[in-house]
């Protein structure tokens, strides 16, 4: 069960990580994100604790749009610029809300089909869906950059 | 290209730096009260266990041989033994939920967050639990392989068993350490064995005065058992009553 | 952070054991100093949510003493403790955290840290029996940390201690004050100068003098003499001064006393001591009872 925190913990922060691109505000909301799900609970939710830590992004995201952009709030934290990286990051932005955030939530967070469809509020069959058609739009975009 | 695998390098952020610390620190998941609950089965003597099994067991042979070797006993007699084997699962029950005042454990854990009420309320769900299932097994067998029937039989058997449960727990509540076993021990004993002889002369008296004495004695003991039950649970003064 | 008392007060019939106490704590140390009988244990034991309160109420962050809230950021050391009998060091601790709600996995983490970090490692698997009295001291401490608690109850934690653990066992207090309410009780005048932040100072219920070690000394600062003088002089000084030392010496009697200004002679100005401040209270009491 211990494992399970930890690996949870894993999935979150790099979730908090894409929302934020800063690991140290990452990792404050997903320490946050436990703390806040587990005053309240006494078993392990994944689904509930994502969206607590989804929400805590917004918050500071909203916070940060309207505060100057702080020296503790960089964008290189993406240390490598190589070329393939870039395109990658560029056509996930290209894609579509609900698409992004499957991907996003099963790819670059690790998350479980149920993880996600409950995170979201749909169903599995959804998430397969979305996943497919948004697999087939990253290809489709990647080839089209990369030629 | 391996899109999925892209994706999440892409993305890949640094290790995370206090996640052990945190970790580690995190008082939770926490326990439910079910959990607790089921926590404290093993806590429960093997006696209490044993004596269950044994007293059944008992109860069986009392019948069986009596219906083979000495039909005549099986009726009141019968029953009588089987509800005289009652006093020995009051008295570990009763000692098992006494086992904190017992040991001087009181003051400990009623300042944890499971506190000594909810202590006490697990050991009686689980003890309640198994009382009731041989008191059960022994209405039953008597009820049915002998004439008594299943409402009498069940009278004679919860009187003994309340009565030495209401008597024990008062007995383990007022005092501490081994005196308190030994005289629960005999309390349980003199019940009994005063079952055995009551029995003897049962004959003699009235079914339903018997009876009327016997529920008497039920609620007698019943209320014993709820007013000990309401002081040791009441655990915000329970040390205060014996300082 | 914040443990409040207001007004509490415990009586047993006409016997009053706590006096309208008042009290904020935060974070740090704070040693509850007092005689006997004055009313620290019942005071412990109403914060610990084991004793109700005759009137006054006890809350941490708003959550009052009754709550099980409370008591899941609480640890307590009794002055006396019983244990199961067939239990090691590590059932015992096993049993605890349950008790306070610590899933088995984390229970075992915490239960090998703890008997480490109070050097009961190589005792795990011995029953308590065996125990000596600071061994079992040792035990109740580390169980008291289970949960990591924010308050921290300690009633004499350092009786039965030998001088070697005393220190161990300050080290370990002081560390763990850092961010923490540790209340402890004591006899030991010692252990609350080297550890207490801050002292608390209770005399037949009531809670008579709290500030750090330099203000409580403040009462006598200045007025405690020594002398040796000729045994006539020495009764005299004893009836009208409370005494703190007294022995018999080649020369005569030499006295440590209290005495506002110099009560004889020879007498030297000494620099006061929280013993001294201790002994000066509850001679003082000794005194009003005996007139």
């Amino acid at each position: 069960m211990l494992r399970k925190i930890e690996e949870l913990y894993d999935k979150i922060y790099r979730y908090c990580f894409y929302r934020l691109r800063n690991s140290a505000s990452a990792e404050d909301i997903t320490q946050e994100a436990f703390l806040r799900y587990f005053a309240q609970n006494t078993d392990i939710n994944a689904a509930y604790i994502f969206t607590i830590a989804k929400n805590l992004c917004t918050d500071m995201f909203r916070r940060k749009q309207t505060e100057e952009l702080s020296d503790d709030y960089p964008t290189e934290d993406f240390s490598d610029k190589s070329d393939t990286k870039v395109e990658v990051r560029t056509a996930l932005e290209n894609l579509g809300e609900q698409h992004r955030e499957v991907l996003v939530m099963r790819y670059i967070a690790d998350m479980s089909v149920n993880e996600t469809a409950e995170t979201l509020g749909i169903s599995r069959f959804a998430v397969y869906r979305l996943e497919k058609a948004a697999l087939a739009q990253m290809k489709k975009l990647l080839k089209g950059a990369l030629k | 290209m391996n899109v999925k695998k892209e994706l999440y390098e892409a993305f890949s952020p640094p290790e995370p730096k206090r996640k052990e610390i945190f970790l580690n620190a995190l008082p939770y998941p926490k326990l439910s009260f079910s959990q607790f609950v089921f926590s404290q089965i093993k806590y429960i003597r093997k006696r209490v266990w044993v004596a269950s099994v044994l007293i059944v067991a008992a109860a069986v042979f009392t019948v069986c041989f009596m219906s083979l070797k000495a039909p005549s006993y099986i009726g009141l007699p019968a029953v009588w033994i089987i509800s005289s084997l009652t006093p020995f699962l009051a008295m570990l029950t009763a000692s098992e939920i006494s086992r904190s005042n017992m040991y001087g454990m009181t003051e400990l854990e009623t300042a944890c967050r499971f506190s000594l009420p909810q202590l006490t309320g697990a050991r009686t769900l689980i003890l309640g639990t198994v009382s009731f299932a041989v008191i059960a097994a022994l209405t039953l067998l008597s009820g049915i392989f002998t004439p008594v029937g299943i409402a009498n039989s069940a009278i004679y058997i919860l009187t003994p068993f309340l009565l030495v449960n209401g008597i024990s727990l008062a007995i383990f509540s007022r005092f501490k350490g081994k005196e308190s076993g030994y005289i629960s021990c005999v309390s349980a004993l003199f019940v009994s064995v005063s079952g055995i002889l009551l029995q003897g002369s049962q004959m003699k008296i009235p079914e339903n005065i018997c009876n009327n004495f016997c529920i008497a004695l039920c609620i007698f003991g019943t209320v014993t058992i709820i007013l000990t039950m309401k002081k040791i649970t009441n655990g915000a003064n329970y040390y205060g009553t014996h300082t | 952070m914040e443990l409040t008392l207001d007004r509490v007060t415990k009586n047993y019939g006409s016997k009053i054991a706590c006096d309208r106490i008042s009290l904020t704590l935060t974070k740090g140390v704070y040693g509850l100093l007092g005689a006997n009988g004055a009313g620290k244990t019942t005071l412990m034991r109403m914060m610990c949510g084991i004793l109700e309160p005759t009137s006054g109420s006890i809350s941490y962050d708003g959550i009052d003493v009754s709550r099980e809230e409370y008591r899941d950021v609480l640890g307590y050391l009794p002055q006396d403790f019983g244990y199961y009998p067939e239990f090691t060091a590590q059932d015992f601790m096993m049993y605890i955290a349950a008790l306070k709600g610590l899933p088995k996995a984390k229970a075992k983490v915490r239960t090998t840290e703890l008997l480490e970090l109070v050097s009961l490692k190589n005792e795990a698997k011995k029953k308590i029996k065996t125990f000596s009295g600071g061994m079992k001291q040792r035990l109740g401490i580390a169980q008291a940390m289970l949960n990591d608690p924010k308050i921290l109850v300690l009633d004499e934690p350092t009786a039965g201690l030998d001088p070697k653990e005393r220190v161990r066992f300050r080290n370990l207090i002081s560390r763990m004050g850092a961010d923490r309410i540790i209340l402890l009780s004591t006899h030991i005048v010692s252990d609350i100068e080297h550890i207490a932040d801050t002292i608390l100072v209770m005399k037949s219920g009531q809670l008579i003098h709290s500030g750090s070690l330099d203000e409580i000394i403040e009462v006598i600062r200045g007025k405690v003499w020594e002398c040796t003088v000729p045994q006539d002089v020495a009764d005299m000084l004893t009836e009208k001064y409370p005494i703190i030392n007294t022995r018999n010496a080649a020369e005569g009697v030499f006295l440590r006393l209290v005495c506002d200004k110099k009560p004889c002679e020879n007498a030297v100005n000494t620099e006061a001591t929280l013993e001294d401040l201790y002994l000066y209270y509850f001679s003082v009491e000794e005194r009003t009872d005996n007139k």
